[in-house]
């Protein structure tokens, strides 16, 4: 870890308004994740891990505080500006993958390199390094709807890993994934963080209690960091 | 097919202005079309000036020279060639409009708010001077610019009407311009 | 009972104007609200509440902008029709001199569009900022136009309700036709010379867009905009009516000339709009360069070409200019 911050959460609320009422998904989060951290945000589905990783990604906006990446505020991005940041900075694995079915694997993990301008050779390369990087270059020619869950979930990090981003979040990885196919990820983050990569992980699975590696465990109970 | 030929023109003429040449042409080009744009608004300016309908701020009320040639009647809308037996009107505002035949003056000042309180100057026939339209004499068979045949004097003679009656027969339409009329006080 | 007002051109006119300007009133009290409270460094949960609504008010007014233009063009339709019901009228230039209301409510629905394409530029700059840095531009900016269209809405109705069928109007051949030896073209220019300057502003347009002369050519384009509706009245409109004694800009928006009025109109006042506005918002908002200069000069060119093609149509026909 270099000790650099890379994210910074500051005072951070999300209510949603449901039929009249105010639901409080997250309350006054305070955290400081550094560059090259894996943290693990754990606790019981409704904890409000999977809403905190959205306002990370800046895939929502909050109802108050801020969401500071490499010391730029996000929390109030206009989408074209999030987007770009996403594009930049942020690779994302959720628990159903969100691959494109009818696409080969190949296919897949090259869309997000599409606006970016690169050369076509540019990109030939950053998306086989992806794929070997993620173990699932054999099967690179094959459509994602013949893949197994596990082939899918290693699809979607290549994906997540392809344009090179410092910040990794995982939301729920391994809910779809039997034990082996699990531990094979948990290899793969691994080798993620020796690359310092900042990983934020939103799970429940017990399989990420005891890691071989550093990792931040915040534990999360209605809304709160405990 | 319009728009396809305009486009490619236009990528034509950005591939032609991009050049270095280019670049320092159009300022020359800029500052030629400015001077061609001035000169002509200039030239346009300098020359006679063409006819007025209205001449403002004749807050006196007095009556203006009349510019022969080079003013028209809003009524009749015709160029009033002749000082002879033209009138002039002026609002309290000061705006003066010029008239080539009384009649055409009636028609006209009817429908104007300021009627009342207007200041009607008319060219006597007789003195060859302006004087109150209100207050002149008026022939009915005068030989007139619009053939109403109503000529102002400023002295009575036998035979003329004062300014009421000749409005009031311009109104009814007992005029020269009038077949019957005509044929009854001239015959033909 | 006023004809006119009941006609159903001018009850759709009328509704969808007092439609729109009930959603500009909610947005107008919104955004006063908003600025007056704005400060885009909070964090509070009240600051984001601001957000949100200026965000829903901005579509709102963009939606309602956008349908104004649509609403003009509709307005100008409408006129023509209603001189069916106006003695005298032969299309919508005798039907917007019916009463004293008519001539200024067409200028102000003019400026206000001109308004509204310079906001939806500003809105634009906007959105694509990190930190909303032209909001209170784009909010005071608004608040003119509400104001304008305030006014615009008490002429519409005052228009439409002193529209008398009984009193016949003035048709073209009298508003816009010439007085035995007077000119009505501007600085004292003959048909020629007023040529002569449409080309030279045309020119000038072209050449200072491409070059990135600002100032100079929001001059033009003024003065553009001046000359282009004396050169169409008083030249290039004969044309399409193919009769020198024809001289109006509105029955060119009528059937029989296959509505290329709305085509030459639309594009003169678009190309300018878009041209002008781009102008204004780059040198307010302290850009570097113009973003619809290949736009405003398809848009002019349009304009010019269609201009010069039936002149040059009816030379080549007749062999004779009229």
């Amino acid at each position: 870890m270099t000790g650099n911050t890379m994210i910074q959460i500051e005072n951070l609320y999300r209510t949603y308004h449901h039929e009249g009422n105010e639901v409080p998904v997250l309350k006054d989060i305070n955290l400081t994740i550094e560059q090259g951290e894996c943290v693990i945000f754990k606790g019981v589905s409704g904890s409000g891990k999977t809403t905190l990783l959205s306002l990370i990604a800046g895939l929502d906006k909050p109802s108050a505080g801020k969401v500071l990446i490499e010391d730029e505020p996000i929390s109030k991005l206009p989408d074209l500006f999030a987007s770009e940041l996403r594009a930049k900075k942020i690779g994302m694995i959720f628990q159903h993958f969100n691959l494109f079915e009818h696409l080969t694997v190949n296919e897949n993990v090259t869309l997000p390199l599409i606006p970016s301008g690169l050369k076509i050779k540019e990109i030939h390369e950053k998306v086989d390094n992806a794929l070997n990087l993620a173990n699932i270059i054999h099967k690179k020619d094959i459509v994602a709807s013949r893949l197994s869950g596990g082939e899918k979930q290693r699809t979607a990090i290549a994906r997540a890993l392809v344009a090179d981003p410092k910040i990794i979040l995982c939301d729920e990885p391994t809910a779809n994934l039997d034990r082996d196919n699990s531990l094979l990820f948990i290899d793969i983050l691994e080798e993620l963080h020796r690359m310092e990569k900042t990983i934020v992980i939103a799970t429940h699975d017990p399989l990420f209690d005891n890691l071989s590696f550093n990792t931040t465990i915040v534990p999360m109970i209605d809304g709160k960091i405990v | 097919m319009h728009g396809l030929c305009i486009g490619l023109l236009y990528q034509k003429w950005c591939t032609i202005i991009d050049g270095d040449f280019m670049k320092k042409l159009i300022p020359l080009l800029i500052i030629l079309t400015v001077i061609g744009i001035i000169a002509v608004i200039i030239i346009s300016m300098a020359k006679d000036k063409q006819p007025v309908t209205i001449l403002k701020n004749n807050i006196e009320m007095k009556a203006l020279p009349l510019k022969v040639n080079f003013t028209n009647d809003p009524y009749c809308k015709m160029l009033i060639t002749t000082e002879r037996n033209s009138v002039q009107v002026v609002s309290p505002d000061g705006d003066t409009w010029f008239f080539d035949d009384p009649g055409c003056m009636i028609l006209w000042i009817q429908e104007k708010s300021f009627r009342d309180n207007a200041k009607i100057w008319i060219h006597a026939i007789d003195t060859k001077r302006w004087i109150d339209a209100r207050k002149a004499w008026y022939g009915i068979a005068d030989q007139t610019e619009m053939h109403y045949g109503f000529g102002a004097r400023e002295k009575k003679v036998e035979g003329t009407i004062d300014f009421k009656e000749m409005e009031l027969r311009m109104l009814r339409g007992e005029n020269l311009a009038n077949p019957k009329i005509r044929k009854k006080l001239l015959g033909e | 009972m006023n004809e006119a007002l009941f006609s159903n051109q001018v009850i759709v006119f009328l509704l969808g104007e007092s439609i729109l300007f009930a959603l500009l009133l909610v947005a107008f009290v919104v955004t006063l609200k908003v600025l007056v409270k704005w400060d885009f460094e909070s964090f509070t949960p009240f600051q984001f509440a601001l957000e949100r609504q200026s965000y829903l008010v901005s579509t709102i007014i963009l939606f309602v902008f956008i349908l104004k233009f649509i609403l003009v063009a509709y307005f100008i339709f409408s006129i023509d029709t209603l001189a069916s019901l106006l003695p005298g009228a032969m299309c919508g230039a005798g039907v917007i001199k019916a009463n004293d209301y008519g001539s200024y409510l067409l200028i102000l629905k003019f400026f206000i569009l001109f308004l509204l394409t310079l906001w939806l530029y500003v809105h634009f700059y906007d959105m694509r900022t990190k930190n909303h840095q032209w909001f209170k531009h784009k909010s005071w900016l608004f608040g003119l136009i509400f104001l304008f269209i305030v006014l615009e809405l008490a002429l519409n109705y005052a228009y439409f309700t002193n529209i008398d069928t009984h009193m016949p109007v003035s048709c073209c051949a009298a508003l816009f036709g010439q007085l035995e030896g007077a000119n009505p073209l501007p600085f004292g220019l003959s048909v020629p010379l007023l040529l002569v300057l449409f080309y030279l502003l045309y020119t000038l347009l072209i050449l200072t867009l491409q070059s990135g002369y600002t100032i100079l050519y929001v001059i033009a384009n003024i003065l553009f905009v001046f000359i282009a509706y004396y050169a169409v009245v008083y030249f290039f409109g004969t044309y399409i009516y193919q009769l020198p004694t024809h001289k109006c800009p509105f029955c060119m928006l009528q059937p029989e000339y296959y509505y290329v009025g709305y085509l030459l109109w639309g594009s003169l006042f678009m190309g300018s709009y878009i041209g002008l506005s781009d102008a204004v918002s780059m040198m307010w908002l302290g850009k570097k360069e113009m973003r619809s200069q290949k736009l405003v000069v398809v848009l002019l060119s349009i304009f010019v070409l269609l201009c010069t093609a039936y002149v040059s149509g009816y030379y080549i026909r007749n062999g004779v200019l009229l």
